[in-house]
């Protein structure tokens, strides 16, 4: 009665004032005799045990509350239907814990205490065989799901860990690898971990599936590794990296891509899920790149492939294979023609599976007669008067709804809310009566009441006395008030929360479970009321309503996800093949394993849900990795289906069956929308790389391969040779690159200076460098040929040729960041720093003579123009017609703005005479001198290399007599530099042969040898240099 | 010695068996004699010793029953709370109040007027089966003609509220004398009966009241 007593002083507290005077009126203490006389002459008379029970306590009638206050306390009205069965066999016990349950080993360990004490109690009663107790709430569900992850993260990484394991053995039978490989899984698996706890803080449930998908992924980037040291063992760990790094990059990309993009999905778990595993694959990558070729063994010898053997079986194949494929598709449109997997629709999917703590919650609702699921109405404020008013609003509206049939009810226990207006006006009244305690003692000892017999009435007493004390709005504080008030108020320090259920409207259908799940007219019913209802602070939810809700946010998202994901897939399957009908062969086979997949489903019954959806991405992403490799493969092996089963198909097997077994095994996870994903995943991986390895091989040889293989084979001679070629480096095969990046375009140049307008120099440096390095990265060929362009520089060695490539990368970023500041009309002054040579300048001037300035693609050339100008000096650019029209034409108006012209060779004809008589006249002009057209090439050494330089220079000294200045503008700590060399004298009359020429040609490029050797890595050459 | 210690214990466990066998033969007459009762009307002195209070209370009143489970009682003069058993519901009238209140007696719920049921019924078993289904039997007695027995509810939620019941019946002619309900706080309700008059014909009125126009009539059980 002492707890109780506070609750319902509280209560009374909660009253407007003229029920509240009532009260105080009816114990004033004139009139308390006559109470308590009442109260005896109920307690002599009543037949209600009930009554006898209460009024032997309550004397006063002080529990005797106001109809809608005593409607609305669960605990005081009649009956025991929240605690009880109807027929009393089913009993809800409240557990508190006494300690701190914020963490889930807390809620385990203290559960564990608890089940075993009720084992105790029931083992040591006879009756207690007939008992069954089920435990639910809070602490079972965060004991349970936690476990359960626990117990999931441990199995599936097992499972999977096992069976990659086993796959390796039986592929390779070697046990140095396969632990080598393991343990870099854990490295990759552990850093991962340690990144995602520092990035997120704490892992949700569905998150936790990503370690055994992780490895399953992670594992096929050291297996291609290893089997191709098997297949090429002449090559040195350095080369299989470098022939391995673009193809296991570019799958690394687009599977942490697949996975980055389940971040636009609209789930937090598969969001977090997604980012770990994009974090955990780039790291697999990293580290088995870095790693696993340094740890190869001697490879096995391959048996050579028959010619013969493989064109019968290939004949046999491709009618087996084209057969297969129509029956196939046959199958699958009439499994198909029936519709799809249907969407399952509730949120059942982010429910823990099997799981007891669940069972007991719905046995709960069954055996008490609330099998019908309510929705929840949250209602918030920032104080109590504000959440008053809401309820005030609201409490009306669902009272109208209940009455129009809209809902089948509602519990808005407004009454149990603080009403600050009302205590505020009862406060003094109640501090009046218990000031007055000694009456009220008194008057009940006087009508023989004993002292146990005021327990409730002192504690109301006393929290009158509380109220009188302060000016604050009072919430009771003892347990069983905090008890009840905790089942629908929530307060933060900012916020206060209200909740109230909403009983849906069952339109006469049986009171069913399954019922519950699928209301009738809910859309209507939940429209209807959110119309009424207040837009702010007010919401309206529910688990029903959850699934519904979060798949109308997966489905609005799901292009969201997908878009990206086709753009990437249709990108990387263009960069693979740059061949129509191999992207058009792509995308059949994935398509064809997707149908696979649905026609499964189907088959077998499975639904789409909230999580599983995911899947559809995740498919597009990994699944097009085995039809990339195998046509790559085909290409490779001139379309010589054995071999490519023996080399790449063994890998791509083992890839596949490492990444279903990562993705089934969370088909054991506890939980169902993880375990869904995991199944359709797997299956959809399995039909990928099946389609891949058995239909696209024999499509591929069909419908790309039949003339290129005839062709292919008549020049190598033999697939042996054509095998053995794929292993060379590719440098020595390529045909020299001599087209300019397709980055060289007008549209990316005025994306450029619109960015330098844009952004400041030094963000515009770090997006230049960022785009650099990724170039060099992604751009194989490219990097390549700058490497194979400075290796004669550098001696040969290519290690530092690499590392100075990066370098080149990066410098030539921000030359083109300087450029395009430069076009685009900014203050370049602070670029410039010192200028040496000045002196040979102006001596060539004064000769009288045209100056031809001569500079080799170093430094920022350009830049030489606006220097000259700044001196008063006009110059005349000579330059070759750019890729396109009109970037010739924007990069014209741009000089032509420093008062700068330019004069492009190639568009007019008589452009050289236009030189010579400015350069007679005594103009200033510069000339290029490296990467002339063919034409006006004359074959120089350069470091020992034959190089094309531009006969130009000699033939334009030939005709004008003009002084030949070679300069070059570094970049430098500094600024950039201008370097002004002496003048290159030459014999005029002998320039008439063409051997002076050349030698003078000779003179002016060895003059360049020191610039270039000094500064090789701002030597721009995108393009193969050397003859 | 030993034998005569022997032959004592055996004439004491021969002396309980008796009694025991005694005890269980007067109940199960008193029982069969329960069979014959089709009405029975009594006035009764209730007193209630509650754990609240420091002295007793004490009400006067009248019951009647009428096979095979319709009762009436009357507590308080003039009468303050009448309950009335029917075949289908029980009425529990407060006159004072100008209040009805209805109980439907169907289904199997339990809570309060249940109880109220139980406590108001126990006079009135109408067979050992019907006895023994609703109450455990802990202990009888006999003495000076009165043999009492007491039970236990066998409904869970009757033992919480009412741990015992005390039924006590005269042994010459099986007249209920009394009954006694103890509850969970130790407080006790005692009804002692008097002017007992068995198998007279009972005016059909006395359990079926009529209730004044003014009277309220609520259904507390049901739902809203």
């Amino acid at each position: 009665p002492d707890q109780v007593g506070e609750f319902i002083a509280y209560l009374w507290l909660n009253q407007p004032p003229e029920i509240f005077g009532r009260l105080t009126n009816r114990l004033s203490p004139a009139n308390l005799t006559n109470v308590l006389a009442g109260a005896r002459e109920q307690l002599a008379t009543s037949l209600s045990p009930g009554e006898v029970a209460r009024l032997s306590y309550d004397p006063f009638g002080l529990l005797a509350l106001p109809e809608a206050a005593a409607l609305e306390s669960p605990a005081f009205g009649q009956g025991q239907d929240q605690f009880a069965s109807a027929d009393g066999k089913y009993r809800i016990i409240f557990v508190e814990a006494s300690e701190d349950l914020s963490s889930y080993r807390a809620c385990i360990s203290w559960l564990g205490k608890i089940k075993f004490w009720v084992q105790n109690c029931l083992s040591s009663q006879t009756t207690g065989n007939d008992v069954v107790v089920r435990f639910t709430g809070r602490p079972a569900f965060v004991a349970e799901i936690a476990g359960g992850m626990e117990r999931d993260i441990t199995m599936s990484v097992c499972s999977t860990v096992a069976i990659i394991g086993a796959l390796f053995w039986w592929a390779h039978r070697r046990w140095r690898p396969l632990l080598w490989l393991l343990a870099l899984l854990a490295l990759v698996l552990g850093s991962t971990l340690a990144l995602g706890g520092l990035l997120f803080g704490t892992l949700n449930v569905v998150s936790v599936g990503f370690a055994a998908i992780l490895l399953g992924l992670g594992v096929d980037y050291g297996l291609v590794l290893y089997q191709e040291s098997l297949c090429a063992p002449h090559l040195s760990a350095r080369e299989l990296r470098q022939i391995l790094a673009p193809g296991i990059v570019w799958s690394a990309v687009t599977t942490a891509g697949a996975f980055l993009v389940l971040n636009f999905g609209g789930l937090p778990g598969l969001a977090q899920l997604g980012s770990l595993v994009a974090i955990g694959v780039t790291l697999a990558a990293v580290v088995m790149l870095k790693l696993f070729p340094l740890l190869r063994l001697p490879p096995p010898s391959l048996p050579p492939p028959d010619a013969a053997e493989y064109g019968r079986r290939f004949a046999d194949r491709a009618a087996v294979v084209w057969t297969a494929t129509l029956v196939g598709l046959l199958v699958l449109v009439a499994v198909l023609a029936g519709g799809f997997p249907r969407i399952e629709r509730s949120a059942d999917s982010l429910r823990p599976r099997r799981s007891s703590a669940y069972a007991a919650v719905e046995e709960l609702k069954g055996r008490l007669g609330r099998s019908q699921e309510p929705y929840w109405l949250l209602i918030v404020g920032r104080d109590e008067k504000e959440v008053a008013r809401r309820l005030e609003v609201i409490q009306p509206i669902l009272e109208r709804a209940a009455t129009n049939r809209e809902i089948a009810g509602f519990t808005l226990a407004a009454a149990l809310w603080p009403r600050a207006e009302f205590q505020s006006a009862n406060r003094a009244i109640a501090g009046r009566m218990a000031s007055e305690r000694e009456l009220v003692r008194a008057a009940a000892r006087t009508q023989g009441f004993a002292g146990n017999a005021l327990e409730l009435t002192e504690g109301l007493l006393d929290f009158w006395l509380r109220a009188a004390g302060t000016t604050k709005v009072l919430w009771p504080t003892n347990e069983m008030s905090r008890w009840i008030l905790d089942k629908m108020t929530a307060r933060t320090p900012t916020n206060l929360y209200f909740l109230g259920l909403i009983y849906p409207p069952t339109n006469g259908r049986p009171d069913s479970l399954e019922y519950a799940r699928a209301p009738l007219s809910e859309p209507s019913w939940q429209a209807g009321l959110s119309t009424q209802l207040p837009r702010d602070n007010v919401w309206l939810a529910g688990w029903t309503m959850l699934g519904s809700a979060l798949l109308e946010v997966v489905e609005r998202d799901f292009w969201r996800v997908m878009l990206p994901m086709i753009a990437l897939l249709l990108g990387s399957l263009w960069l693979a093949f740059r061949r129509l009908t191999e992207v058009l062969l792509s995308l059949f086979t994935l398509a064809f394993a997707l149908a696979c997949l649905l026609a499964l489903m189907k088959l077998a019954g499975w639904s789409w849900n909230l999580l599983n959806l995911m899947a559809l991405p995740l498919l597009l992403g990994a699944g097009v990795d085995y039809s990339i490799h195998t046509q790559l493969a085909l290409r490779r092996l001139g379309g010589d289906l054995a071999a490519t089963r023996r080399g790449v198909g063994r890998a791509l097997f083992l890839c596949a069956a490492t990444t279903v077994a990562g993705f089934g095994s969370n088909i054991g996870s506890s939980n169902g929308g993880l375990a869904s994903l995991g199944q359709v995943c797997a299956s959809g991986i399995a039909f990928a790389y099946l389609t891949s390895a058995f239909f696209l091989p024999v499509w591929w040889k069909t419908l790309v391969g039949g003339r290129r293989f005839a062709a292919e084979v008549a020049q190598s001679g033999s697939l042996v040779a054509s095998r053995a070629m794929e292993h060379e480096p590719r440098t020595r095969h390529r045909a020299p690159l001599q087209q300019p990046s397709f980055l060289y375009r007008v549209e990316f140049w005025r994306l450029g200076l619109a960015a330098t307008r844009i952004f400041p120099p030094r963000t515009c440096l770090h997006l230049g460098n960022l785009l650099a390095s990724l170039y060099w990265t992604l751009a194989r060929e490219r990097r390549e040929v700058v490497i194979e362009n400075v290796l004669t520089v550098l001696a040969g060695d290519r290690l530092a040729a690499e590392k100075l490539s990066r370098e080149l990368f990066r410098n030539f970023a921000a030359k083109v960041v300087d450029l395009w500041r430069y076009e685009s009309g900014q203050s370049i002054d602070s670029l410039f720093g010192e200028l040496s040579g000045w002196e040979h300048f102006l001596e060539a001037r004064e000769t009288g003579r045209g100056v031809l300035l001569l500079t080799p693609h170093l430094g920022n050339w350009e830049f030489g123009a606006p220097l000259l100008a700044q001196r008063g000096v006009a110059l005349l650019v000579i330059t070759l017609a750019e890729p396109q029209g009109q970037l010739t034409e924007m990069r014209r108006a741009a000089r032509a703005r420093w008062g700068i012209e330019t004069l492009v060779i190639g568009r007019d004809p008589f452009a050289f005479v236009e030189i010579i008589r400015r350069l007679e006249a005594g103009a200033v002009v510069a000339l290029l001198m490296d990467r002339p057209p063919e034409a006006g090439a004359a074959l120089v050494e350069l470091f020992g290399r034959k190089f094309r330089a531009s006969i130009a220079a000699a033939e334009l000294a030939r005709a004008s007599g003009c002084a030949l200045l070679p300069v070059y503008l570094p970049r430098t700590e500094r600024g950039y530099a201008a370097r002004i060399l002496p003048e290159i004298r030459y014999d005029r009359p002998a320039l008439r042969s063409r051997e002076s020429r050349h030698k003078l040609t000779q003179e002016i490029m060895r003059a360049f040898e020191p610039a270039i050797r000094q500064h090789p890595d701002q030597w721009y050459h995108f393009v193969s240099i050397w003859h | 010695m030993v034998s005569l210690c022997f032959h004592l214990a055996l004439i004491c466990l021969a002396t309980e068996r008796m009694r025991a066998a005694n005890a269980d033969s007067v109940l199960a007459a008193w029982l069969n004699a329960q069979t014959n009762v089709q009405t029975w009307s009594a006035s009764v002195i209730q007193t209630r010793a509650l754990k609240s209070l420091t002295r007793p209370l004490t009400a006067t009143g009248h019951v009647w029953f009428a096979a095979p489970n319709r009762f009436r009682w009357e507590l308080g003069d003039p009468p303050q709370t009448i309950a009335v058993r029917q075949a289908d519901q029980m009425l529990v009238i407060y006159p004072k109040l100008k209040r009805a209140e209805r109980y439907p007696l169907t289904g199997e719920q339990t809570g309060p007027w249940r109880d109220t049921l139980a406590l108001l019924e126990a006079g009135f078993p109408r067979s050992p089966g019907e006895l023994e289904s609703r109450f455990r039997l802990v202990g009888q007695t006999t003495s000076n003609h009165v043999h009492e027995v007491t039970l236990q509810p066998r409904s869970a939620s009757a033992r919480r509220l009412m741990p015992q019941i005390k039924i006590a019946f005269a042994t010459d002619d099986f007249a209920l004398l009394a009954t006694e309900v103890q509850f969970a706080d130790g407080s006790t309700m005692r009804n002692d009966f008097t002017g007992a008059v068995l198998n007279s014909k009972l005016d059909e009125a006395t359990f079926s009241p009529r209730l004044e126009d003014d009277f309220k009539i609520v259904e507390p059980l049901k739902r809203k």
